[in-house]
């Protein structure tokens, strides 16, 4: 295995991980928070999720700054033109701020967690999809901010309507003697 | 570009880039509002300072090439055509890196203790500490946040510019 493939594969676990991470920490928070707070135990899970999500960040920069190392070395500087590439860095950098205003409590969870899950996701559906010269950075970043704002209410709305089921299921539950 | 020097660029631009996820790691720490150890802190501490030191001795190396020319191991006609502004710019960021990185490390060293306690929002007013540990606790932050900074720029800038 050449370490080109090493790095690709290396990539791609840190994707993985990462856009997993982002999956799980949005689902364990909706159903953490439909009670209107988080127990102990989850916030151990999320804190794991956490975890899982960071090391994925870590390992994507790392194999990718190796890709571009090796794009530089081989003497491919094409690449760095690709717009798709620089819009990545953006996207990047936003889950990376977004990480440390949500440990420095700066930001609520609520508005943070989606943030990062879509912006996982975009990094991830531009990686793949959005390549060529034909598509300008500033399309990427439109389709990325029309992804953070549709999924953003959907998000919201699948919040409003756990939080509403489970107060519907509290109500029908007879009430504890004591 | 001979093999040795795509082993030295390649060590300079990862030693730094793990300098700045070490120092990333320890702003994250520094701002979470509890779980938050002397030890955790430290070994975050560590690890960006010795990366940095090994990203600034190959720095050296590069310049030293640079500077001596043929008299340099490494001295192929590359080295010579990459320099001018940005090995400047690097040769004069890197030892504040460094710098800062040694500062966080000693404080956190002597001063651990009464950092890791100070959060800068405390759960309750019970758990504030004295003024002076606040105020250590956020030049440490601040420090921190530039050394991430000041390193993951030169990573992007080591990476990209030629």
């Amino acid at each position: 295995m050449d370490i080109f493939t090493f790095l690709i594969i290396g990539h791609l676990i840190g994707t993985v991980l990462g856009v997993g991470g982002a999956t799980f920490l949005e689902v364990f928070l909706n159903k953490g928070l439909k009670d209107g707070s988080l127990d102990r135990y989850e916030g151990d899970t999320l804190k794991t999720t956490f975890t899982t999500v960071r090391i994925g960040l870590a390992l994507s920069i790392l194999t990718g700054f190796g890709l571009i190392l090796i794009y530089r070395f081989e003497g491919q500087m094409f690449q760095f033109y690709d717009p798709t590439l620089w819009a990545k860095f953006t996207i990047l950098g936003v889950i990376v701020v977004n990480a440390l205003l949500l440990q420095a409590h700066k930001i609520p969870i609520w508005l943070g967690s989606p943030l990062s899950f879509i912006s996982w996701y975009s990094v991830m559906i531009a990686g793949v999809l959005l390549r060529g010269p034909q598509i300008s950075y500033f399309t990427v970043m439109l389709y990325y901010c029309a992804a953070l704002l549709i999924g953003g209410f959907l998000m919201e709305g699948i919040r409003h309507s756990m939080k509403a089921q489970y107060a519907k299921q509290q109500a029908s539950l007879p009430p504890q003697s004591s | 570009m001979t093999t040795s020097l795509i082993v030295l660029v390649s060590i300079h631009v990862f030693a730094i880039l793990i300098a700045a996820m070490a120092f990333y790691a320890l702003w994250l720490l520094l701002l979470a509002k509890r779980g938050a150890t002397k030890k955790a802190l430290l070994w975050r501490a560590s690890i960006g300072f010795i990366t940095a030191c090994i990203a600034w001795g190959l720095d050296l190396f590069f310049l030293a090439d640079y500077y001596l020319g043929k008299e340099s191991p490494v001295t192929t006609t590359d080295v010579t055509t990459l320099i001018p502004t940005f090995v400047f710019f690097r040769a004069i960021l890197l030892p504040l890196v460094v710098a800062t990185a040694a500062v966080i490390l000693v404080v956190l060293w002597r001063k651990g203790n009464s950092i890791t306690s100070a959060s800068p929002t405390p759960p309750s007013p019970d758990m504030a500490l004295p003024r002076q540990s606040r105020l250590l606790s956020r030049c440490i932050i601040t420090l921190t946040g530039l050394a991430t900074i000041s390193s993951a720029v030169l990573a992007f800038l080591g990476v990209m510019v030629p």
